[in-house]
């Protein structure tokens, strides 16, 4: 069916909106390159603590000694030593849109933030290369003692809370090579805490968007939301296209106490020159919950995958992936859970798309310790192949230290079937219909999940990749 | 039986022979070569053995290998146009690596049952459209195995499944299948289960899937679990004990790869070795003297 390959060329999700280069001159911009320097030279401008501090040479000498990981993608085309580390927008942080630089806010408004903002979100915040320009919450929440600050400020305001679990117990500095890079230059980020029992109706949202030549952006994202609590967070992420690698080293801890549920939603879509080499984990504890939910289309090469450890009893993870790879993208993601205690539960669910010459792979991991007796998980990863030019490998594994356990993994691969296209035609569809519809169909289970208020940015995204076909 | 099937036995270490070199006599095609490999040694030399056979079976011949690994060997075997292989081996505390190359219209069926901490290492290369292999294996204590399928052409198919009783020990299964971008319409499935009867067992399971070709049949599948206790309880209520109420359900669940198992004689023994070993008995060498 040579017509239905003419079409599948013209499926690309359209990255114009993203891609453009804003014109926004940086107040400050480091020289490329990682060094004691560098470092204590981010500290000094964030007014930082001493503990701080030598959490970040730490990681700078941890960082320094560890060779980079031998699996996985090729990074051969990442030169750290050319990456900008810490880029310093000429911008205060501001709490009204009106406040924010013309230039900045043009960004956002194309994205739809400030509109998205109005309609369907309790709070907002917006990083611009490595800090926050923007930051707001509901009324309501503050008065009922939500906090939702960037990091930085975040590490000023509350020392205590900030330094029982930054980097602490979820993810240590030394987890590896790219966490020890992120402990020594982090900057920025969202810092939110939801007290007992609150429980936080509209999602809040954070959105990091990359901007400078050859930047790096290493945002922390450190979420607390205790007993009984209730909380979706929201993040998509966006950068425009330079010819040169830029590099992403983002991380994310959650930790969700007894009793708490958490969803926390993310659409990664950096331009086609970034190395997204981003750590997310959760910490479980009794009889609380997390949902995962990552859409990656964007980068170069991808490396996530976002862990859940069920450490207290009846704790449940549930996490569902898209994963888009057109043509030179290497989208290597995945989800680990750790069952650490007994009644534990985990669903993941991990859908991917590859075209023109693009590689998505699944590599997972259910690790359930002695201890974690009746632990359940399902996996199920699901490739679809839109041409002869892509390819997709699933590497999951599974160690299991108790008998007591019920674990089922399920994958396939499959391209959209002729006769599926014939039969839709038979019906009536044109070819192009008839294409969209199969797509959408095999991400369907994905996106219902996706609740109404964040179709804002993945639904446009599909239905631009959608539309082209 | 006149077909020229010649098996030589090795004494030196290692050797390097060709076991056997079949070649299509005016046997009716539908007649299979039975071949049965032993291994004989005297007394001390036993550990010391490394052999390394290799098997080349001809264009159109069906033939099936019976034996017992030895504690480190190696085989390869290459099936021309056509040919059928059946190869059934039963392990004891053994390391093998076992190697395939299937040219056209061949199918191979390998049939590999893990007794007592053995580890298998499977390789098939599918060369050429048409060739088919079916790698079925059953663990039971401990056991280590990979199995990897090189779909080299298009047009192949495999069928891989593991099931495992894991029994105060560790079981380890990676299987990967490989589908290059110049072979279409390949047909892949793999599957593998264990039951993990005590608390002291451990097992992990990694099945990979590459692929790089839009026009395949892929999947893979793994669980990891207990027995099912309302299968247990259902048993009890008629009239079974708890302990013959296991067997039964081990039984069948391993059933389904001893079945392949192409000699009576040596499928009862297995069965009673099955059976010796989930009631804690003494373990017993297996001899294969069927024929």
């Amino acid at each position: 069916m040579p017509e239905v390959k003419k079409q599948l060329a013209g499926l690309e999700i359209s990255r114009e909106m993203y891609d453009e280069v804003n014109s926004h001159q940086a107040k400050f911009v480091a020289k490329p390159g990682i060094n004691e320097e560098v470092v204590r030279l981010i500290s000094a401008t964030k007014q930082e603590p001493q503990w701080m501090l030598d959490k970040r040479l730490k990681g700078l000498a941890l960082f320094q000694d560890t060779p980079l990981p031998s699996w996985g993608p090729n990074l051969a085309k990442l030169d750290l030593n050319n990456i900008v580390y810490f880029v310093n927008p000429n911008a205060q942080e501001a709490t009204s849109w009106d406040d924010v630089p013309e230039e900045i806010k043009k960004t956002f408004d194309r994205l739809g933030i400030p509109e998205a903002e109005k309609k369907a979100l309790s709070g907002v915040g917006a990083q611009y290369d490595s800090s926050v320009v923007y930051h707001n919450i509901d009324k309501l929440l503050k008065e009922k003692g939500v906090i939702f600050e960037n990091m930085d400020t975040a590490v000023q305001k509350y020392p205590e809370l900030v330094k029982k679990y930054f980097m602490t117990s979820c993810i240590p500095i030394n987890d590896h090579k790219f966490i020890m890079l992120h402990a020594a230059v982090w900057s920025g980020g969202t810092f939110i805490y939801v007290p007992k029992g609150v429980k936080v109706d509209l999602p809040l949202q954070a959105y990091f968007r990359m901007n400078e030549q050859r930047g790096g952006q290493f945002e922390h994202t450190l979420i607390i939301v205790d007993e009984g609590a209730e909380l979706h967070y929201i993040e998509g992420c966006s950068s425009p296209r330079y010819s040169q690698t830029s590099l992403h080293a983002g991380c994310v801890e959650l930790h969700i106490l007894p009793g708490a549920k958490m969803t926390y939603s993310s659409i990664e879509n950096w331009s086609k020159n970034v190395f997204n080499l981003n750590t997310k984990r959760a910490i479980v504890h009794k009889n609380s919950s997390v949902r995962w939910l990552n859409g990656n289309m964007g980068s170069a090469v991808t490396m996530l995958y976002p862990c859940s450890v069920l450490v207290g009893e009846g704790a449940r993870s549930e996490s569902l992936g898209i994963a888009f790879a057109g043509a030179g993208q290497d989208q290597d993601t995945g989800s680990k859970v750790i069952h650490a205690a007994p009644n534990t539960t985990s669903i993941i669910k991990a859908k991917s798309i590859s075209k023109s010459g693009g590689i998505s792979s699944y590599r997972g991991l259910v690790k359930v310790t002695p201890n974690a007796m009746h632990a359940t998980s399902h996996v199920q990863c699901d490739a679809l192949l839109l041409d002869n030019l892509s390819s997709t490998k699933t590497y999951p594994t599974m160690k299991i230290n108790n008998n007591t356990v019920n674990i089922g993994h399920e994958a396939s691969v499959s391209k959209v079937g002729e006769e599926q296209l014939f039969y839709l035609q038979s019906r009536g569809l044109s070819a192009e219909q008839a294409m969209q519809m199969i797509v959408s169909g095999f991400i369907a289970p994905v996106i219902k999940a996706l609740p109404l208020e964040y179709a804002v940015e993945l639904n446009k995204l599909i239905e631009l990749e959608v539309e082209g076909l | 039986m006149n077909a020229s099937a010649k098996v030589v036995l090795d004494k030196e270490v290692p050797t390097k022979v060709v076991l056997a070199n079949i070649v299509p006599t005016k046997v009716a095609s539908a007649k299979v070569i039975p071949v049965k490999v032993m291994h004989i040694t005297s007394g001390e030399t036993v550990l010391q053995q490394q052999p390394e056979h290799s098997l080349l079976v001809r264009q159109g011949v069906k033939a099936t290998i019976l034996s017992t690994a030895m504690p480190e060997q190696k085989f390869h075997i290459l099936i021309e146009e056509g040919a059928e292989v059946v190869v059934c081996t039963i392990h004891q505390h053994s390391t093998c690596k076992s190697s395939s190359d299937v040219h056209k219209d061949a199918r191979i069926q390998w049939i590999d049952i893990l007794l007592d901490d053995s580890n298998l290492q499977l390789q098939t290369n599918l060369l050429e459209s048409g060739a088919e292999v079916s790698a079925y294996q059953a663990f039971l204590g401990s056991a280590d195995i990979q199995s990897d399928v090189l779909h080299a052409s298009g047009h192949t198919k495999s069928t891989m499944i593991a099931k495992g009783i894991l029994q105060n020990g560790l079981g380890t299964y990676r299987g990967t299948i490989t589908i290059p971008q110049q072979s279409s319409g390949c047909i892949a499935h793999q599957r593998s289960d264990m039951i993990l009867l005590d608390d002291q067992s451990r097992g992990d399971a990694v099945p990979i899937l590459d692929v790089s070709n839009d026009d395949v049949q892929c999947s893979h599948g793994a669980t990891l679990g207990q027995i099912d206790e309302s299968k247990i309880f259902y048993l009890a209520s008629r009239g079974f004990t708890e302990d013959q109420a296991k067997k039964m359900i081990v039984e069948g669940f391993l059933a389904s790869i001893i079945e392949h198992v192409p000699n009576e004689s040596v499928k009862q023994e297995i069965q009673q070795h099955l059976e010796r070993g989930l009631t804690g008995g003494k373990e017993m060498r297996i001899v294969t003297n069927g024929g």
